[in-house]
């Protein structure tokens, strides 16, 4: 009993927090809903910062924070009024990761102009957000596997999809050569491809 | 050399040219490698913490339910509402940031600048601190790209701008009732305008509202409350609400506390 009963505290800490969580979340998700201009201030108030300082550190400036943040809380809305989902961790993290995934959008968009111009028929303001909303939930469905996987696969995948040569994989991880720093990145990427194709928000995909 | 090799090279472009040319027939012809092809596309590009998996709008048919939802009225009203926010905080903090400056750089200064205040306008009337303090040139605007109701803000705008008080209340009473409770401006609008002509029970209903409302610019309410008791000579209830001012940090802070310290 005596093991037991900060077991029991703790996992009740640990509920409370998690209830804690979910009601600021829920708190920040209904201002967006409900068109909470107070609440929405306190949005921009507590996360605008780290996103502002995060785009202008990558090439961006004041408007580019600006226009991002927006468009990421237009997403968030959108799909949550749509189809809602968890938000998993804070709703300050998910919105940063969602501003960097537009603005990681953004820049590849100006690289790829040509190409990305010819599929986008009409220069259309909301196709586009659509677009970017169902991109960053693909992107969701193959991050949240990536993370999931055994550690040693994580860490040789992470390398692999950054372009990091194998030459330089086998000098990091300690393989003993490029063939076995293949055959590594070759299971493992069997194995996430297999997590992903498993995953119900992957056969949702699929059935559309 | 195995498939997946294969794409991979095909795809970080290592293949010579006979073999990209076969690759592409596959691609083609072979519906199952196709689907490998792009699976590992998408894959590559999703996970390259410096690339993006973009998707081909003919790809996924939800497209079209999500750009409904983003053209619809409720994500246009957000999208309203995001664009005033977004443009008060940008104001907000660059005006916090210059304060913050002028305290740091120049707080000797304004110990002088203070000393002669107390020196020189010691007989500052409540009527002429209203006069000098009532600048109504800094409110939002409340003509927002898009809106049905645009042409009657602007009207109302444009009347204020030219000081015809009487024409902004007629357009803001009789054609905009519903959208006073969503917009603040226009609330202010109102209450300044009553105020100008002199209405003051109506101008302190009016700037009450606003207080009492939940928008954002709630608090502007108190400043021009604040002044509405200056030009009306009630210095107390001026006090009153300028030190509510300052106490919360509450718009044009600074600017009341100059006020209240010419007023003691």
């Amino acid at each position: 009993m005596k093991i037991c009963y900060p077991n029991n505290f703790r996992k009740f800490k640990f509920v409370s927090e998690d209830i804690k969580l979910m009601k600021n979340n829920l708190r920040f998700l209904n201002a967006l809903l409900v068109d909470d201009s107070v609440e929405i201030m306190n949005i921009y108030k507590t996360c605008f910062p780290a996103v502002r300082k995060f785009i202008i550190q990558n090439k961006g400036q004041d408007v580019d924070a600006e226009d991002i943040f927006q468009k990421a809380l237009l997403q968030i809305a959108v799909r949550y009024r749509k189809e809602p989902f968890e938000i998993k961790s804070t709703f300050e993290g998910y919105l940063f990761t969602a501003c960097k995934n537009l603005w990681r959008r953004e820049l590849n968009k100006s690289k790829k102009r040509v190409t990305y111009e010819q599929q986008l028929e009409r220069n259309d303001e909301e196709q586009d957000q659509a677009l970017a909303l169902l991109e960053q939930k693909r992107w969701e469905l193959f991050t949240d596997n990536l993370s999931v996987i055994s550690e040693n696969c994580k860490k040789v995948l992470e390398l692999f999809f950054a372009k990091i040569s194998y030459a330089e994989i086998v000098k990091k991880l300690g393989y003993s050569s490029e063939t076995v720093a293949r055959q590594r990145v070759f299971k493992c990427k069997a194995k996430l491809t297999d997590m992903i194709k498993k995953d119900k928000r992957y056969y949702v995909l699929q059935q559309i | 050399m195995e498939d997946s090799l294969l794409i991979e090279k095909f795809l970080n472009d290592q293949l010579s040219p006979l073999e990209k040319e076969n690759v592409l027939k596959r691609i083609e012809q072979d519906p199952s490698f196709r689907a490998q092809v792009r699976f590992e596309q998408e894959l590559m590009d999703s996970l390259d913490p410096r690339g993006w998996n973009f998707l081909d709008p003919n790809e996924d048919p939800t497209i079209t339910l999500f750009e409904e939802a983003f053209k619809s009225e409720k994500t246009q009203d957000l999208k309203r509402t995001l664009e005033e926010v977004s443009y008060n905080y940008s104001n907000q903090s660059t005006s916090k940031r210059s304060t913050r400056w002028i305290l740091y750089s120049s707080a000797a200064m304004i110990a002088v600048i203070v000393g002669l205040f107390a020196w020189f306008n010691t007989n500052e009337s409540p009527q002429d601190l209203y006069a000098s303090y009532f600048d109504p040139t800094d409110l939002t605007s409340v003509a927002v790209r898009g809106d049905s109701t645009e042409d009657l803000l602007i009207q109302a705008e444009i009347a204020f701008e030219d000081k015809d008080y009487k024409k902004t209340l007629s357009i803001i009473d009789e054609q905009l009732k519903d959208l006073q409770n969503s917009k603040s401006a226009v609330y202010l609008y109102k209450g300044i305008s009553h105020m100008e002509l002199n209405e003051f029970n109506a101008a302190e209903d009016t700037f009450n509202t606003l207080i009492d409302s939940n928008l954002m610019d709630a608090e502007k309410g108190l400043w021009f409350e604040a002044l509405l008791f200056l030009k009306m000579n009630d210095t107390k209830a001026a006090k009153k609400v300028l030190q509510e001012i300052v106490d919360n940090n509450y718009y044009n802070y600074s600017k009341a506390s100059e006020v209240l310290k010419k007023l003691s």
